[in-house]
């Protein structure tokens, strides 16, 4: 790496293993990990109301969350929260750094899982790095095939869990299990289970690392008062190995005994005591590693650990700062906002279209009239039943073919409605009218402007 | 224990050696510039997908289609998809192939 430029571009790039590491912060990582698969893994099996609670219905365009149901009319809601995610990850990347890396991203999360398998099935570390270099022999050919097939099985089973937030999963399951599935539902597992086999089976941190826009957008997310990981060079310099009962002030050396720990268990394959790079998804692994050095060095923790720039410079981090205030006040407004709308969301929506053959006719002697299609969307999980009225012109009145309008749940419904005026009430041409849908058994209703012509 | 001495000399040990003997795996810069274009690409074809799809039904599209086509709503979804990460390719893949072709880019002057 070091000789030129022109070497690192083409670099050969070691196959990095990562070193297994117990530790508070691996614990802290398994736990999200843990959690976030599990949920991702269950959530499309839990059931709301006789249906799939967490379903994005995409032939009948709906998307059901839990006793929500959200129509296209709704995209809105949907570019708020992207809105908010955005906003979010500012927000906690000022305040932690790069917790979302190390914790919570995708990426990261499931690279754990297919390390935590390749380990199942070619042992610890060592035993990985030997097999990689050994030649192929049965036991190899074994072990690695065992490996293949976890992580096939496993990307595939992501797959189709991925489908089942499309299609409804139990449906899927049938299916799968009589091997009728459709074209594109198995296109889509496969495909979807090709991807994550690709991001966390071979590219891994190679995503991090050249792929993540992410990853070099935070250098201006962060300041000197994020939360970094870094190792404490004043205290570890100059490094070099000693014996246990050593003092190391005898040899003139620091806290660091350059045992390489830090680097072996970076899933990254940095090394942390260069300073922050831009390759570094604060996992905190090394962390643990150097602890648990520390700790039988009987040196004091945290040689390398969670700080801010302020703090290795000496000075006192705030939390509290301007940026943080900022966006922190943006993000409360949003989510506040989006909540009251989504609450104070009406599940009805009228669209009236004017009968474009013609402007208007004389229907009964004195009487001109207009015709409306009216499409009636009840976005409600229960049926109801509107009554309709227009207002705008005196002597006006609408009429329907039925007498009463009822809409079943989650059902569009399209109505012709006449509208009368008497003749010359009003002068010629164009006039604004409004029709108003009011529920009958609840208190769902909504008006919609349109034009009604007169000779 | 003495033996703490012993097994961390030893982690030196076998670190150095590592580093050594470690199998290699190439990603070639050329391999790692079709990674990112691929990438990129489908992250924003699938937001524009998203945009795309929440204001027109795919069968409206489909419907209007000349030729007809005989495609179903999922067919549409996929292809809206498939389109866009399509078009969004080559866009990026332009943008690296000028890139890269610069005069006084790193790459040129090698
Ligand atoms: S660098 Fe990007 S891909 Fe890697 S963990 Fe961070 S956000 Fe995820
Ligand atoms: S340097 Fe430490 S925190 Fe950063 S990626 Fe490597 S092990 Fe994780």
């Amino acid at each position: 790496m070091e000789n030129s430029t022109h070497k690192s571009l083409y670099a050969a790039h070691e196959k990095i293993h990562p070193r297994e590491i117990d530790g508070l912060f691996a614990r802290l990582r398994l736990g999200s990990m843990l959690a976030l698969l599990g949920a991702y893994y269950l959530a499309a099996w839990l059931q709301w109301d006789g249906r799939q609670a967490l379903l994005f219905d995409l032939p009948a365009r709906k998307f059901y969350i839990f006793g929500l149901v959200l129509w296209p009319q709704d995209f809105f809601f949907l570019s708020w929260l992207l809105i908010i995610a955005a906003l979010a990850l500012f927000f906690f990347t000022a305040l932690g750094g790069r917790l979302w890396c190390g914790y919570a991203c995708p990426q990261t999360v499931w690279t754990e899982a297919f390390i935590w398998m390749e380990r199942l099935a070619e042992g610890p570390r060592s035993k990985r790095i030997k097999l990689d270099k050994a030649k192929w022999s049965g036991k190899k050919l074994n072990r690695k095939a065992i490996k293949q097939v976890l992580w096939v099985s496993f990307s595939l089973w992501t797959g189709f869990t991925f489908v089942g937030y499309f299609t409804p999963i139990r449906e899927l399951t049938a299916n799968a299990a009589t091997f009728s599935l459709g074209g594109w539902e198995a296109f889509w597992i496969v495909f979807y289970g090709f991807a994550t086999y690709g991001n966390a089976g071979f590219l891994r941190e190679q995503v991090c690392k050249y792929m993540c826009p992410y990853a070099r957008f935070q250098s201006a997310m962060f300041d000197h008062d994020s939360l970094i990981i870094s190792y404490d060079e004043r205290r570890g310099e100059p490094r070099g190995s000693r014996r246990r009962n050593e003092d190391p002030k005898s040899k003139q050396l620091g806290d660091c005994i350059d045992c390489q720990m830090c680097v072996q268990v970076c899933p990254t394959g940095i090394d942390i005591r260069k300073g922050l790079q831009y390759e570094c998804i604060a996992c905190a692994a090394c962390i643990d590693a150097c602890d648990s050095v520390m700790d039988k060095m009987a040196y004091p923790l945290g040689l390398i650990k969670y700080t801010t720039q302020q703090a290795i410079d000496g000075k006192k981090s705030r939390i509290l700062r301007p940026r943080i205030l900022i966006y922190g006040f943006l993000l409360t407004a949003l989510c506040v906002g989006f909540l009251a709308a989504l609450a104070l969301r009406t599940p009805l929506e009228l669209d009236v279209i004017r009968d474009r053959n013609a402007l208007y006719r004389e229907s009964r002697p004195g009487f001109i009239e207009n015709v409306y299609t009216l499409r009636i969307i009840n976005k409600d999980t229960v049926s109801h039943d509107f009554e309709l009225s227009v207002d705008g012109l005196d002597t006006i009145s609408v009429e329907t073919n039925s007498d009463g309008i009822s809409v079943g749940a989650g059902e569009i419904q399209t109505v012709a409605a006449r509208v009368l005026v008497e003749d010359g009430i009003a002068a010629g041409g164009g006039h604004d009218i409004n029709f108003t849908l009011t529920g009958l058994d609840s208190s769902n209703t909504t008006t919609e402007q349109s034009r009604f012509f007169l000779p | 224990m003495p033996d703490h001495d012993n097994a961390s000399e030893n982690e030196h040990l076998e670190a150095s050696q590592d580093a050594e003997d470690a199998p290699l795996r190439e990603l070639s810069r050329k391999q790692r510039d079709i990674a990112v274009i691929g990438w990129c690409s489908f992250l924003v074809a699938a937001v524009a997908t998203m945009f795309f799809f929440a204001w027109i039904d795919p069968l409206t599209l489909i419907e209007s289609a000349q030729p007809p086509i005989s495609v179903d709503i999922m067919g549409g979804y996929a292809i809206g998809f498939f389109f866009f990460w399509a078009l969004s390719a080559a866009s990026a893949a332009l943008t690296v192939y000028l890139i890269r072709t610069r005069r006084g880019h790193p790459s040129v002057d090698e």
